[in-house]
């Protein structure tokens, strides 16, 4: 096994701005600053949240300190009011734990846009949904809509450099996995990465490889992204990132589409449109492996 | 049949062109319009009758609106490409979407399968089609039948052509002889390499190692490249096309040994050559660059005379420019920017000339002299060297002639001096190789010369001779490694 130095940690920077925004017929009519407000243990009830009338318009602006994210949930307004609440916690390894409190939006279906990606999910039976995404820039900003409301957030996540990314986007059916195959490591074998086996950031951190994230519920647009240390003690050894696509009824002899990111000579995430023939429809159920749309991962040395 | 297709395009248009009419052809960036009546259009270029007089614009950038126009699916330029899987999937993705972001040109990178591919280059504001890039995996070797029949517009190959071709150097590789992670095997002399290579040695138990019989891989295309290592026999050797299978073989098979190329060694290990006199270089970036690993191989951009579109006449001249360097290095193969090495970065080409000089006095004197004048000075990466028995530069030389005129025109080298240095081999006196050497780094500096004509850089001339060997003269490459027109660059204050 190849070592890789673990990423620089540096003390985390929080900044977080919660946004809460509604609009009605695509105005922004009032908004409504909000101090931040927390409940003691003692005194539970609800929060001192100034209720718009239901069909006006509110925003608040939640500056809390620099909370670990369990504290930060706990307090959340989650009795108190209808007021949707995104939080952007920086965590370790280049990543940002999103969660979103919408006790009125049970089982609703969310369009989350990070930077330019974006994705569909669902909230749970009590309004919430979380995930820990890759920082893929210095700043990293989150939107949420939903039911006619828009939050939006962003966190300063200063080793955003310290990985470097592969990622596929796509809108529909659950067409796409990226495969990634860590140092020669063969399919199922430790190092072998994909949703399956999506791994962990701790394993970044620890300089052992990457981790893959998926976003995205099977219904609307979602992305993977596979991301991977920068730089290392060694330079030695590639990662081999391929694609893999699942032939269905739906796209069977169909020009599908996607669109293609990985990080450039520049450090950059450039886009590019790709288009894949899928196979004829007597090879549904095959998985086509495309072996060619990413380049290999490597290590920079330092 | 692309052949077919173009004729047939072409008639189409000449046919199309006999009923003018009113056009007004605008650039991309609305900098020009130009309003008259459509004289012509030949896919590439319109010629319009204008109150100015006729004027004949660039078809592939001017957009064409009135009903004068031609149909404007037949204005989209298409260029067809092949080579080896490397190149087609790694090289050209690369520079061709970079390409098209630095000109404001959207893209779609369509696979058709696994050896085909094509973009779709539109306008980002108009998203109007203005050019169609095929690439498709050649079989090795094909590439030239195929760029002579027509059949394609581009070839990319390692490997020299020798015909009425076009070819430009736009990369640098190099062939690196590599086992897997797992061999213990870190090292190897030239003739112990030889001998694995024809499977002389066909178990490492025989150099020592445990013994397994031993799996040679080579990939298909390289022959040339091989043969520098010395009459070697590929017959037992496991052939590829697509070198990134190559060193995956070579890196889960703890008994293989593979030549690879450099831009592909993927989880596979380099092993170091040494020579029997103790010189060795590795293959790196600046080795490749300098090209004094001996093993190194230019990259080759082919194409037939016919006059191309304008937009792939952009793209080649990208490929070729300086911008292009920084991307060519980041798809793993080597670029020919131009590097430095310190001297404080060359102790062990120092420490050669020192021991080669041995005991006689006067080979020391010299080999002082010779270090007190590189000492304030930087080697740049180019160096000049020639085709084996003969005074022609090799194509990676010849290329880096236009390359170092154009940085001196840029600038890169303003307020320093640049010294043509000329070593030669070892065989024959100190005396006949001063004057061989010298006469070498004049040539060469007249030739950058008339190429960068204006500048104020000062082109200053030294030759050492032998003095400083690069490679053992007992190998098969050592003369030629050693016969070379190294470029210094010093502050101008220092030289007198």
């Amino acid at each position: 096994m190849r070592r890789i130095l673990s990423l620089y940690r540096r003390r985390w920077r929080t900044a977080i701005v919660t946004l809460a925004l509604a609009f009605l017929s695509g105005h922004l009519m009032q908004s409504v600053l909000v101090e931040p407000s927390w409940p003691t243990g003692s005194a539970r009830g609800p929060l001192p949240t100034p209720m718009p009338p239901e069909d006006n318009v509110s925003a608040s602006l939640v500056a809390p300190p620099v909370l670990p994210t369990r504290v930060a949930e706990a307090r959340l307004p989650r009795t108190a009011s209808c007021t949707p609440v995104l939080t952007l916690d920086p965590a370790p390894a280049a990543t940002v734990r999103v969660g979103l409190a919408a006790p009125c939006h049970a089982n609703t279906r969310v369009s989350l846009l990070m930077g330019n990606l974006a994705a569909q999910v669902e909230t749970d039976a009590h309004g919430r949904w979380s995930a820990r995404l890759p920082a893929l820039r210095e700043i990293t900003d989150v939107s949420l809509s939903f039911g006619g409301r828009f939050l939006a957030a962003s966190v300063e996540t200063p080793d955003a450099a310290s990985l470097q990314h592969v990622i596929l986007a796509w809108d529909g059916a659950p067409t796409f996995h990226i495969t990634a195959f860590e140092f020669g490591a063969h399919a199922r074998e430790d190092g072998h990465v994909w949703s399956g086996a999506p791994s962990a950031p701790e394993r970044a951190l620890q300089g052992a490889g990457g981790f893959l994230t998926r976003v995205g519920d099977g219904t609307g647009p979602a992305f993977e992204i596979y991301s991977f240390p920068a730089t290392g003690a060694e330079a030695g050894g590639v990662v081999r990132v391929a694609v893999d696509a699942g032939v269905t009824e739906e796209n069977c002899g169909q020009l599908v589409r996607a669109t293609a990111f990985q990080t450039g000579y520049t450090g950059e995430l450039s886009p590019t449109d790709v288009a894949f023939s899928m196979p004829g429809c007597d090879r549904v159920g095959d998985v086509v492996r495309l072996q060619n749309l990413f380049r290999d991962m490597r290590l920079a040395s330092r | 049949m692309t052949h077919l297709r173009r004729l047939a395009v072409l008639f189409f248009l000449s046919a199309g062109a006999a009923v003018a009419g009113p056009v007004v052809l605008t650039a991309p960036d609305g900098g020009m319009t130009v309003e008259g009546d459509l004289i012509s259009h030949d896919g590439e270029l319109f010629r319009v009758e204008t109150a100015f007089g006729p004027l004949t614009l660039d078809a592939g950038y001017m957009r064409c609106s009135g009903p004068g126009c031609p149909d404007p699916a037949e204005l989209v330029a298409r260029s067809e490409i092949g080579g080896p899987p490397e190149m087609i999937h790694r090289l050209l993705p690369a520079l061709l979407e970079v390409f098209a972001d630095l000109n404001g040109l959207s893209y779609l990178r369509r696979f058709i399968d696994d050896t085909s591919v094509a973009w779709e280059l539109r306008q980002a504001e108009t998203d109007r089609l203005l050019a169609v890039i095929s690439a498709e995996v050649l079989e090795e070797g094909t590439a030239q039948e195929r760029l002579l029949a027509g059949e394609i517009d581009f070839g990319l190959a390692t490997g020299e052509v020798d015909t009425s071709l076009r070819q430009d150097v736009i990369a640098l590789d190099a062939l690196v002889p590599v086992v897997a992670p797992q061999n213990p095997r870190a090292m190897v002399t030239l003739n112990q390499l030889i001998a694995l290579v024809n499977g002389e040695t066909d178990d490492w138990a025989r150099l020592g190692g445990e013994a397994a019989r031993v799996a040679v891989h080579v990939p298909e295309g390289w022959d040339a490249v091989t043969r520098r290592l010395g009459p070697v026999d590929l017959s037992g050797a496991e052939r590829h096309e697509d070198v990134r299978l190559l060193a995956d073989a070579v890196a889960d098979d703890p008994a293989a040994l593979g030549l690879v190329p450099f831009s592909a060694i993927g989880n596979a290990v380099p092993l170091v050559v040494g020579g029997a006199c103790g010189l060795a270089t590795p293959a790196t970036r600046d080795t490749i660059r300098a090209e004094d690993y001996p093993l190194t191989q230019p990259v080759f951009l082919q194409r037939s005379e016919v006059l191309q579109p304008k937009i792939v006449r952009d793209f080649i001249a990208f490929a070729r420019s300086e911008a292009a360097q920084p991307v060519i290095r980041a798809t793993g193969f080597v670029d020919q920017a131009i590097g430095r090495i310190g001297f404080e970065r060359q102790g062990d080409r120092i420490a050669n000339a020192v021991l080669s000089a041995g005991d006689d006095p006067e080979s020391a004197a010299q080999v002082r002299d010779m270090i007190g004048q590189l000492l304030d000075a930087e080697r740049l990466t180019i160096t000049f060297r020639f085709r084996d028995g003969s005074s022609d530069l090799d194509p990676q030389s010849a290329s880096n002639i236009q390359r170092l005129a154009d940085a001196i025109t840029r600038g890169d080298f303003s307020g320093e001096t640049l010294m043509f240095v000329g070593f030669s081999d070892r065989s024959g006196d100190h005396d006949a190789n001063l004057r061989l050497s010298e006469r070498r780094a004049r040539s060469v500096r007249r030739a950058v010369a008339a190429r960068a004509p204006d500048s104020s850089v000062s082109l200053e001339l030294a030759a050492f001779g032998e003095l400083m060997p690069m490679a053992c003269q007992d190998t098969p490459w050592g003369p030629q490694v050693n016969r070379r027109v190294e470029v210094w660059a010093t502050p101008s204050e220092v030289t007198r």
